[in-house]
């Protein structure tokens, strides 16, 4: 398995191991994790760990690219452009620590039920007050931002290699 | 499917980055219409198409023509899914045109149910590749 898969999995299995500590925390009343975090649960859930678990495997088992198969001076197990794979798990990953970080903060002044942060206690939650807000403002976009990226380069990665088999010329012998 | 499965990924993408955009810098209010098609799209459209395409290409095939079942249902299930989709998303958006009453709510039902069936026709077509090649199930 190449070593991003490895990387993409591995990481979304602590996404998933994240997210579950993060629901049960949500369950418990007091500990500041109420309803801000809901969005961010969703997105440990699918972005964090069902999207890099696709991600990894995809990687590993989609065929290579047709122009790619057929290149002599390829390595046998190229997968692709790896730089291109490794820019993906970078832009996400970094893009999802922007959003575990500031979302909160943003959703402390907002909720989906209209409550106002006097109305929300908890300690996480005071945490979150007014210095940091302004920071937020920019850096959630910026986290929106490098997840789209990062599906863009992944998408154009891989379009080529969703393909069917197609009969293989023999090469000419040199006479 | 898969590449259809990425197109979706792409708009769920945008919807989900325009939203978080107005989150943090409140600027257009309407775009929180947008919060069911990027639901959908990236659940429905990205994460169950993908997989059942991968399915599709990867579970056991069987032993004789057609490899994977027959290939006519299989189609289908693209034509409805992505259909499907697309008359929720714009069940979900129409309001926004000023469209209202049971026009948007029929639109929504209807790309649902759409989509429902695509994936019982597809669970009827993979079911019986669920094998062991080593015998019984």
């Amino acid at each position: 398995m190449p070593f991003i898969s490895r990387l993409f999995i591995k990481t979304g299995i602590i996404y998933l191991i994240l997210s579950m500590i993060l629901f049960m925390l949500m369950q418990i009343p007091g500990t500041g994790f109420s309803l801000i975090w809901r969005p961010v649960f969703y997105h440990m859930l699918m972005t964090g760990w069902i999207t890099q678990i696709i991600f990894g495997v995809a990687i590993w088992m989609f065929p290579r690219k047709l122009a790619e198969k057929h290149r002599k001076d390829q390595p046998v197990n190229t997968k692709g452009n790896l730089a291109a794979y490794n820019l993906v798990y970078l832009l996400l990953n970094i893009g999802l620590l922007l959003r575990w970080i500031f979302e909160p903060m943003v959703d402390s002044g907002i909720t989906v039920t209209g409550a106002t942060s006097t109305q929300i206690s908890g300690a996480i939650t005071q945490f979150y007050e007014q210095p940091f807000r302004s920071l937020a403002v920019l850096m959630i976009p910026l986290s929106g931002t490098l997840q789209l990226l990062a599906f863009i380069i992944f998408s154009r990665e891989m379009w080529p290699r969703v393909r069917g088999k197609r009969p293989v010329s023999t090469p000419k012998k040199p006479s | 499917m898969i590449r259809a499965a990425f197109i979706w990924l792409l708009t769920g993408g945008l919807t989900g980055t325009l939203m978080l955009a107005e989150k943090a810098i409140p600027f257009e209010p309407a775009i929180w219409l947008l919060l069911p098609v990027h639901i959908s799209t990236m659940i429905f459209g990205w994460m169950i198409q993908f997989i059942l395409g991968v399915a599709y290409w990867m579970l056991p095939k069987f032993l004789k023509q057609p490899f994977r079942g027959p290939r006519r249902p299989a189609f289908a299930v693209v034509c409805m899914v992505n259909l499907g989709l697309i008359l929720s998303a714009a069940g979900h958006l129409v309001p926004a045109a000023g469209i209202s009453g049971t026009i948007p709510l029929l639109l929504i039902i209807t790309g649902y149910l759409l989509i429902l069936s695509g994936i019982v026709t597809m669970a009827v077509l993979l079911y019986p590749r669920v094998i062991s090649y080593r015998g019984g199930y």
